[in-house]
């Protein structure tokens, strides 16, 4: 491994994490009344395949204990970025997205780079397209980053963390960098 | 169940999938989905990949929750369908489902012309299209006779407003006894039909009446299939369905909130009841079949063992409001859960918020 390079690992959720717990209908029909309020909602209207997986307050509570692993397993890290597109309407966010070391953000991956080359280090970036609403687009990727490491212990922690996280067994199309994990527990392609 | 607030539903979009896959493959035909059998808008976003062939809606409510979640076609089927669900539908690019020749000149009063590509379907009263299977039993006040669509066709024509389908339905749990009837009376239907149309009909909507225990096996399908193929050679035949697809894919829980001796009878008092679940106290009905539940124990210790009948009662005042029974059995105790499955379909069907109780919850299983 290049000292510094960094670690990621992506896959697609073809399962939710949370299989077999329940979680509360939480979404609502938008405050519409006037035809051109139809018409614009139309528009959004797409087919897509990717099923929704999981509902809006699975996706924060996802994040958040990804998020908080992360830091448990390598305390170096300095900053945990996560995508945040917009507040929900209907769901509040967890206050471990809220804390000093946590950074909701549009684009993770954009800017994780920009605060390495700013001399950041241990910066890890979580970015996905997780569906939990019909009127989202995505394919329920997620991927998790660990950049500028500030050595190779941190690397392996960071590592570490991936595998004893529930993402492996529900996800495909795993990808690893660097790719000396051979040992990487991964899910069967379907 | 323990951190779930009762009373609840609990649905599971996995069963809801599976039951719409295997009901669309044993009718052999597209399948709609009737929202009015389950509005939960969270369950319809975790089957919306599986219900390509369309959503039925019923209401300017039921358009909104669905708006923008899905591109399967939308079908707007109501007697009481208004101007303003009349414009919303258009703006949506919903098929009208034209009930009664009030809505036709409705729509031939409004300009159109942003609308198209305009989708307009005619309701057929079943009695009209099979009258002797019908019968009495299934009389029905929805859509028109033939005079009227007739008229409502030639209307729609000389509007410039084409009429792409027509669809008929005879209601609730009619599959085994109109289904084959309805099958092989539209083709002459659909023949005087065109008569009064510049183009031919390209779909019929059969309905479904689809009974919650349904079983893909029953030579019924078979024979139905054969019925509906000489249909298929001429236009797209297509069903809709609510509760065959839903009621599987439901549990209603409710927790005990008291348990009583009345004579020989046990009472176990429940949180939540025909407010909540209106269907399991089987008032609509003369003989009443009481559903037996599951009992799901909430904390330790054992349970008392009784032969003596046990009555689920509800939390209202109402002396219908019962829901359950168990002819002997554990008897449960306060805090457990009380759950009864297949009833998925329907819960929203209440007839009034009479003591303003608490609404039931709904869940899903991930």
């Amino acid at each position: 491994m290049l000292p510094g390079a960094p670690v990621t690992y992506s896959g697609r959720l073809q399962r939710s994490p949370f299989v077999g717990s329940l979680c509360a209908a939480e979404l609502i029909a938008p405050p519409i009344a006037l035809p051109s309020e139809y018409v614009t909602l139309r528009r959004c209207e797409r087919h897509i395949s990717a099923p929704v997986l999981m509902s809006l307050t699975q996706r924060y509570r996802l994040l958040a204990d990804l998020a908080g692993a992360a830091k448990r397993h390598v305390p170096a890290i300095s900053l945990t970025l996560v995508r945040v597109a917009s507040p929900s309407y209907s769901v509040p966010m967890p206050a471990e997205l809220l804390q000093p070391d946590v950074l909701p953000v549009l684009d993770p991956d954009a800017l994780a780079p920009r605060l390495v080359a700013a001399g950041r280090s241990n910066i890890v970036a979580i970015a996905d397209d997780i569906r939990c609403d019909s009127y989202e687009l995505g394919a329920n990727r997620i991927s998790l980053a660990l950049h500028r490491p500030s050595g190779d212990d941190v690397a392996a922690a960071f590592l570490a963390f991936l595998r004893s996280s529930p993402l492996p067994p529900c996800l495909t199309e795993v990808d690893i960098m660097p790719d000396a994990t051979p040992d990487f527990p991964r899910s069967p392609t379907p | 169940m323990a951190q779930a607030a009762t009373p609840c539903f609990i649905f599971d979009p996995a069963v809801v999938i599976s039951t719409y896959s295997r009901l669309r493959a044993a009718l052999a035909t597209p399948l709609i989905v009737s929202l009015k059998a389950n509005p939960s808008i969270d369950l319809f976003v975790r089957c919306a990949h599986a219900f390509t062939d369309g959503v039925e809606l019923a209401s300017q409510g039921e358009l909104d929750l669905v708006i923008g979640r899905t591109a399967a076609p939308k079908f707007v089927n109501t007697p009481g369908m208004d101007l303003a669900l009349m414009k919303a539908a258009l703006a949506s690019r919903a098929t009208l489902v034209l009930d009664n020749l009030d809505q036709v000149d409705m729509l031939t009063s409004l300009d159109v012309r942003a609308a198209t590509p305009l989708r307009v379907a005619l309701r057929v009263n079943a009695a009209s299209v099979a009258e002797a299977a019908i019968g009495r039993a299934h009389l029905d006040h929805f859509g028109m006779d033939v005079e009227a669509l007739l008229l409502a066709a030639d209307r729609l024509t000389r509007a410039a407003v084409e009429v792409r389908g027509l669809h008929v339905f005879a209601g609730s749990y009619t599959f085994e006894s109109c289904s084959s009837a309805l099958a092989d009376n539209a083709d002459a239907l659909i023949t005087h039909v065109e008569q009064h149309l510049p183009k031919p009909i390209e779909f019929i909507n059969l309905g479904g009446g689809i009974a919650d225990d349904w079983d893909e096996s029953s030579p019924k399908f078979a024979d139905y299939r054969r019925r509906i193929a000489r249909l298929q050679v001429r236009l797209t035949v297509m069903h809709e369905s609510g509760r065959a697809l839903f009621s599987r894919g439901g549990t209603f829980a409710t927790r005990v909130l008291a348990v009583k001796k009345l004579d020989r009878r046990h009472i176990v008092v429940c949180d939540g009841g025909l407010a909540h679940c209106f269907m399991l106290a089987q008032t609509e009905k003369v003989l009443k079949r009481l559903r037996q539940p599951v009992l799901l124990q909430e904390g330790e210790g054992s349970r008392l063992a009784t032969d003596a009948p046990i009555s689920f009662v509800g939390n209202s005042c109402n002396r219908a409001d019962v829901i359950g029974e168990m002819r002997g059995g554990m008897l449960p105790r306060i805090g457990d859960v009380v759950l009864f499955d297949g009833c998925g379909a329907y819960h929203t069907y209440s007839p009034t918020n009479f003591l303003s109780l608490k609404p039931a919850q709904c869940y899903l299983v991930s």
